[in-house]
């Protein structure tokens, strides 16, 4: 299944499984260009911008978690994430999740500390 | 009489030979709201009403402004004072099968690229339809329709936006406060953490995480601000099909305006 496109953002394809995907795309290309369009759609389809928009419309999923390694593979890295590479991301995420309460808490504190 | 995950449809047949179709929305339960299975749903009466009402303006407006083979609905009732104490729509009854269970054979090269082109084809006129902003269509009284906040899976009203990073700002914003919310674990990880046995609030932190990642690297697009329709669900199973042909695209609930990224 091609789970990037199942209830994502915008795609054009989204009824395509990953490995009709190519052939969709070529298909809404030339609608596109017989509608005398500019094909703007399917030339930006495997955009940076484009990529990223579906990866974070994927938060909408109750299953989201699923996209994690396709997410990795493209920000970070050819090929498969290693388990070192979720390690040292997971702490990047918990560092991050205290940094952000941490950030609150002085927010708050100074906001006290001001009124009194 | 037909289910899908939320809902339940029976055919009305009228004496002279008309179909109709009474499509009730099952009203969550307890027991739901307290599951997985309604975390990607609605989970306030309030917004489901909500979103009956989208649907039915959506698919007066695709009907109107499109070519997009849809059911003309004849009445409805978005609330649960009703005979049925649920949502319901009243409509057309289209003569064809949900493309899964029709004699088109995707093995078929042919009749594969006939049947993609057509879908192609729906999809290329809903991308035509575009918007000011990001949500549910709610009255198309006016010229443009006016667009009214998406409901997420939690109830909470989402946008709307006129630029479409801010769309996505809160997407993001939202998951990470969720999933922050919900993992407990502390900065040092047990040695041996690793993603098999992660549990699901590290998971989804994890996930939250690469998210803003994702954001960061988005921020440095310049990202057209124009939305179109998008149908959240257009697979096989909610495309109606007549011999090779498509009569008509199903279940336009959480239809709503989102960037196009172009």
């Amino acid at each position: 299944m091609n789970v990037l496109a199942f209830r994502s953002g915008y795609d054009p394809v989204p009824f395509a499984d990953r490995e009709e995907r190519d052939k969709c795309i070529k298909i809404f290309s030339q609608l596109e260009s017989d509608g005398g369009g500019d094909m703007t759609i399917s030339r930006n389809y495997y955009s940076e911008a484009a990529t990223l928009a579906r990866f974070l419309e994927t938060s909408l999923l109750p299953y989201r978690v699923w996209f994690a390694s396709e997410i990795i593979e493209y920000l970070f890295q050819p090929g498969r994430p290693s388990e070192d590479d979720y390690r040292s991301l997971m702490e990047y995420a918990l560092e991050e999740k205290l940094n952000v309460i941490d950030s609150i808490f002085l927010r708050k504190e100074a906001t006290v500390s001001a009124s009194s | 009489m037909s289910t899908g995950s939320f809902c339940v449809s029976f055919p009305i047949i009228f004496e002279d030979g008309v179909f109709w179709l009474l499509r009730i929305r099952c009203p969550p339960q307890e027991s739901d709201l307290k599951s997985e299975v309604w975390e990607h749903s609605l989970r306030t009466f309030a917004a489901v009403s909500s979103m009956i009402d989208s649907s039915v303006t959506t698919i007066k407006y695709v009907q109107t402004h499109s070519q997009i083979p849809v059911p003309t609905v004849h009445f409805y009732d978005s609330g649960y004072d009703n005979v049925f104490l649920a949502p319901y729509i009243v409509m057309d009854y289209i003569d064809g099968l949900p493309a899964p269970w029709s004699d088109i054979d995707l093995e078929n090269e042919k009749q594969s690229t006939n049947f993609y082109s057509q879908l192609c084809g729906i999809s290329l006129a809903m991308s035509k339809l575009r918007f000011r902003q990001s949500g549910y269509i709610q009255s198309i009284s006016s010229d443009p329709p006016i667009i009214g906040a998406l409901h997420e899976w939690d109830g909470k009203q989402h946008g709307s936006f006129q630029r479409a990073i801010d769309y996505y700002r809160q997407l993001v914003d939202n998951y990470w406060k969720h999933a922050c919310g919900g993992c407990t674990t502390k900065a040092t990880l047990p040695n041996d953490w690793n993603w098999t046995v992660a549990l699901s609030e590290e998971k989804d932190l994890f996930t939250a995480y690469l998210h803003r990642s994702c954001l960061a690297k988005l921020e440095k697009h310049e990202i057209n601000n124009e939305f179109c329709l998008r149908h959240i669900d257009l697979k096989f199973r909610n495309v109606l099909v007549k011999g090779e042909e498509i009569v008509g695209v199903l279940d336009w609930d959480e239809c709503s305006c989102v960037p196009v990224w172009v």
